[in-house]
């Protein structure tokens, strides 16, 4: 059975940001990263403790999400034209024991801020998503604040509406 | 109860890939915003028998504006595309519903595509504007009305 159109979407992103970030990192994600399509990492994972304590995961999680899809309209009397919104979500947690300073989280915004430029380009050929275009790209929050000092992590967020023209395939 | 109302998003245009006489219509589907237009001149006249200019229908201008979405790989945009390049007549008929619903009106016509434009912005889908006139050719412009599952022709 073919997947809904929006994961489709979302592994089509989740793969563009492994291999642009390998890419980065001389043909490999860096140790611990992760690219996750679908799935978010807990952020309530409990500091390093004890021996029964879970231990705090290592390494920058980029969360690939559905963050909802729309009917624009018919572009013409054969096709619609559809979005489907992808939320991409960068988690990292401190590995040190205090709250990190501001150049820690400065660098993780770097990292967003880098994300936020390849998704939204829509010049990019091939295009992210074959068949796509990004109609618009929005960071929603650079950093949280309260989960910086709650629980010692980075958690950035943007979100990305992708747009095509498509024939109303109605076939489950 | 009231029929269901007529529907752009379901008209129909149609070109002719057969002969005149047996036509084969092949569905131009990329079809966007559209337009028929058909419209009288009408010659004036103006006598002492009223104060009131009266006048008579002579000629009628019709015409047919489209848009196209812009797909090269597409066999039927391309045969509208090259028309607005070159002298091609195509037979065009352009229904308010499919060629076999009963009731579908409109106009067949061989044409000529006198203009054609796109809007090349950088936030827009491309869709190429097309207007096709009726061109003089051996067969006359006619009125189409579907009976009986196929469209019957009337000379205008």
């Amino acid at each position: 059975m073919a997947d809904a159109r929006i994961d489709e979407v979302i592994d089509a992103v989740a793969g563009a940001i492994r291999t642009w970030w390998a890419a980065a990192n001389g043909g490999a994600l860096p140790a611990g990263a992760a690219v996750l399509a679908n799935d978010l990492p807990d952020l309530n994972e409990d500091p390093q403790g004890g021996d029964a304590a879970p231990v705090r995961p290592v390494g920058r999680f980029v969360c690939v999400l559905p963050a909802g899809s729309d009917h624009v309209g018919q572009d013409n009397r054969a096709e619609d034209l559809d979005e489907h919104r992808v939320a991409v979500v960068v988690v990292e947690w401190f590995d040190g024991a205090d709250v990190p300073d501001l150049a820690w989280v400065r660098a993780r915004r770097v990292f967003l801020d880098s994300l936020w430029r390849l998704l939204r380009n829509a010049r990019a050929e091939p295009p992210v998503v074959a068949g796509c275009w990004p109609a618009a790209a929005a960071v929603g929050e650079w950093y949280d604040p309260a989960v910086l000092r709650t629980d010692r992590a980075y958690f950035g967020s943007l979100v990305v509406a992708y747009r095509e023209v498509t024939e109303n395939v109605t076939a489950p | 109860m009231s029929a269901t109302p007529k529907l752009g998003i379901k008209c129909k245009l149609y070109y002719n890939t057969g002969s005149y006489g047996s036509p084969t219509w092949v569905e131009i589907t990329k079809v966007g915003d559209a337009k028929v237009k058909y419209q009288w001149k009408s010659a004036t006249s103006l006598t002492r028998e009223t104060r009131v200019e009266l006048s008579l229908k002579t000629a009628l201008e019709l015409g047919f504006t489209f848009t196209l979405r812009k797909d090269p790989s597409d066999a039927n945009y391309l045969a509208v595309d090259n028309a607005a390049v070159d002298d091609t007549v195509l037979d065009l008929l352009v229904l308010d519903g499919t060629n076999a619903t009963n009731l579908s009106r409109g106009f067949r016509f061989d044409a000529q595509i006198t203009q054609a434009g796109e809007d090349q912005g950088p936030d827009k889908v491309v869709h190429v504007e097309f207007e096709a006139v009726p061109a003089i050719s051996a067969n006359v412009p006619q009125r189409a009305v579907v009976t009986a599952g196929s469209p019957v022709f009337t000379a205008l």
